[in-house]
Order: C-alpha cells, then sequence, then structure tokens
C-alpha cells in the first residue's frame, strides 16, 4: 500500500513539474495555508495583547489542575493581577515560560504590582526558580493569566519537540501532499 | 477517485471541529447564570473563619527585617453547592488583605486547599490549625495592623473557562503593637519550665524550614 502510495506521489509530483501553471497554483495554495495560519496567531496576540496567547503545560507542578500536555488559552488585558490567578511568567535569560499561581500581592499607590508564585503541587514557592536575587515578579514579567484550558492537545507539540526529525518528516509529508492534493485544483 | 489521504484528512478535521463544537457547547452549559443556582457564584457560601490565634510574631532578620506572623485558625466550609458537571476542582484559599503606607493593597494567601470532583468529602473542616503560610509582609510594617481575610475559590472546570469567586470578608482582626512569642510567653507564664512542647517543637521546626527559604 505504501508504495503504491509513494508511486502515486512521484507520478503526481512530475506532472506538476511539467505543467508549470499547475504548480505555481498549488505552491500559491500552499503559502495561503502557512500564512492563514500566521494571520490567525497575529490576530490572537493583537486580541489578548499577550505575546504568546496559547502555552503547553511542560511540567506536573500545577498537577491536579494542569497535566503536561495540556494546552492553555492566556489573555494579556490590563485588568490588574490579583492572588490566586494563574499566571504565565517568563525570567529574565530563561526560554522557558512557567505557569503558576499567584500566592502574594503587594500593589503600591502608582500601581507597580509585585507578585510571589507558587505552583499547586510544589511544596515551596517560586524564590528559588527566579533570577539569582530577585524576590518578585513585576507585570512586565507576565505573559498572561490563564482563561482555558485543551487537555492532551499539547502532547503533539512536546513530542514534536523531544524528537526534532518527527517534525521535519511530518511537516515535510503535509506540505507534500497539500501540493500534490488535486482538490480545488 | 479520492485517495485513502484524503479522506482521512476528511475524517481527522470533521472529528476535530465535533470536538471543537462539542467543547463549545459544554463551555455554554456551564456559564454561572445558565447553570442558576447550581454553582452560581452567588449561592450563599457557608465560608466561616473563626477563633485566629497569632502565635508568633516577629521581624525577620534574615530576610531584611520583614514582619512575619504565624496563626492557628478555625475554618468551616462547605463547596458541595459550587459543584455540577463540568466543574474538575476547586482551588479554595483563605487570603489576609490589609492596606499599608508603601502599598495600596496586599495580598497573602494563609491557606489553600484542593477539592477534586472525585472527592466524597467537600468541606473543609480545619480547627486549630496552623495556617500553611505564615504571613509575611513584604516590609517592616505589620504591627498595629488591621487584616481582612477573605476566602476565594477558582473553579476550574473540564472545559469551559475558569472563574474566581470571593466571599465576603470572613474574618478581621488587629495585629498586636508589640511582637509576640508564644512559646516566651508560657516560660514566662510557668516560670521558664519546659515550654513549646510539641506543638511549640512543631512551630520551631516550622520557622526553621521557613528560614531556610
Amino acid at each position: 500500500m505504501i508504495k503504491g502510495v509513494v508511486d502515486k506521489q512521484t507520478s503526481e509530483l512530475r506532472k506538476l513539474w511539467d505543467n508549470k501553471r499547475a504548480l505555481l497554483f498549488q505552491l500559491l495554495n500552499l503559502s495561503m495555508i502557512v500564512f492563514s495560519a500566521l494571520m490567525i496567531w497575529k490576530s490572537l496576540i493583537v486580541v489578548t495583547k499577550s505575546e504568546s496567547p496559547v502555552v503547553v503545560v511542560l511540567s506536573g507542578s500545577m498537577e491536579p489542575a494542569f497535566q503536561r500536555g495540556d494546552i492553555l488559552f492566556l489573555n494579556n488585558q490590563d485588568t490588574p493581577i490579583r492572588v490566586g490567578e494563574i499566571v504565565v511568567f517568563k525570567i529574565k535569560d530563561r526560554d522557558i515560560p512557567i505557569v503558576h499561581r499567584v500566592l502574594k500581592v503587594h500593589e503600591s499607590p502608582s500601581g507597580v504590582v509585585e507578585l510571589l508564585t507558587k505552583g499547586d503541587n510544589n511544596r515551596i514557592d517560586d524564590r528559588s526558580l527566579y533570577a539569582p536575587g530577585q524576590m518578585w515578579l513585576r507585570r512586565e514579567d507576565v505573559l498572561g493569566r490563564a482563561v482555558g484550558t485543551l487537555r492532551y492537545i499539547g502532547m503533539v507539540t512536546i513530542m514534536l519537540n523531544d524528537y526534532p526529525p518527527v517534525k521535519y518528516v511530518l511537516v515535510g509529508l503535509m506540505g507534500l501532499f497539500v501540493l500534490t492534493n488535486k482538490e480545488g485544483g | 477517485m479520492h485517495t485513502v489521504w484524503v479522506r482521512l484528512n476528511a475524517v481527522v478535521f470533521f472529528s476535530l471541529s465535533v470536538l471543537l463544537v462539542l467543547a463549545l457547547l459544554a463551555s455554554i452549559t456551564s456559564i454561572p447564570s445558565i447553570l442558576g443556582d447550581n454553582g452560581n457564584p452567588d449561592h450563599p457560601m457557608e465560608a466561616i473563619v473563626t477563633k485566629v490565634g497569632l502565635n508568633t510574631f516577629r521581624s525577620l532578620r534574615t530576610s531584611g527585617g520583614v514582619d512575619r506572623a504565624l496563626f492557628s485558625i478555625d475554618i468551616e466550609a462547605d463547596f458541595e453547592p459550587a459543584f455540577h458537571w463540568n466543574v474538575k476542582q476547586l482551588f479554595v484559599f483563605v487570603v489576609a488583605e490589609y492596606e499599608t503606607k508603601k502599598n495600596r493593597l496586599n495580598q497573602v494567601v494563609l491557606y489553600d486547599k484542593i477539592i477534586e470532583s472525585t472527592d466524597p468529602v467537600k468541606t473543609i473542616s480545619v480547627t486549630d490549625a496552623v495556617i500553611k503560610y505564615s504571613l509575611i509582609s513584604q516590609h517592616k510594617d505589620l504591627r498595629g495592623r488591621d487584616v481582612e481575610l477573605k476566602v476565594y475559590y477558582d473553579t476550574m472546570p473540564i472545559t469551559a473557562n475558569m472563574y474566581m469567586t470571593t466571599s465576603e470578608v470572613v474574618g478581621r482582626f488587629t495585629l498586636p503593637e508589640e511582637y509576640f512569642n508564644m512559646k516566651e510567653e508560657k516560660k514566662r507564664n510557668t516560670g521558664g519550665g519546659g515550654g513549646g512542647g510539641k506543638g511549640g517543637a512543631e512551630r520551631r521546626k516550622k520557622r526553621k524550614r521557613e528560614e531556610a527559604k
């Protein structure tokens, strides 16, 4: 069966290569898919005011609320952050954002807010995770607060990141099938 | 005419969209106003925090002299009414709120508990329990301070938006003007005897842990 598919794909590709008009059309199709995905992502950024509106939970530190592989939707509106909210924050010089719950809020008269966080499943607060000497999180460290979740879907992302070859093979295959797909062509 | 791949593609995308619609419907059914009385945040939640007992109250030299107070509290609360079919868990927490010169709002969590929908008992009932997190302020500013206690709960659904519910003020107290140590107090009362006892030893251990942070 696989051989049949491979043969079919190569013959389709050869046909495409011969017919430059069709090739151009399919390439346009492909780029349209890529750009619509990009557009959706960018408009989400505009609506939520968060530089990363969807994140994947990578650790079990918030169990049983969130498990590894859950997807979180973030919102970063200017409303003040209060105790008990689940925020996603980034520590300077560290790539991976952390999802934890706010344990303490101190808000100065000018509105500057200082936060301390803790994972539901951790025994102690997050000071040891912060940058050396950092006692509090500021508003600008927060990427957004979690407003909703989808279970399990993030596992795909985790798998793709853990095994980069899978990512290239999958993306390559998808591109190929979009190119040779006759639907609408 | 259609290859296996086209069919597979169609099936996967159709089932994904069905799932998405179902998730949306589920989240609509759990909007509090649609649910009515069940799961309504206005539902009278009988959360009571009584008998706030101060154990120790001091300034922490190791952390730059910030004030710390340790309490024992009694909590009685029934969260059964807050559960409906789309609730995975409640995150219940007791917050101390106060105002200082440097901060217009201070919120410090003193106690928290996760109640999962699978838990048979959906009440919180603790008596004379040392709070989970001691009240450590940001500065040396807790003496004579008026503190309000509130109970919050974060409703975390299976699929829907999360939402937070706040109670009215459930407790109010004023911290003393002077630092205070239960152990020394006891020592004074018993004429310098062993003092403390088991509770004291536990508190000492706890304090050591706190300072280790």
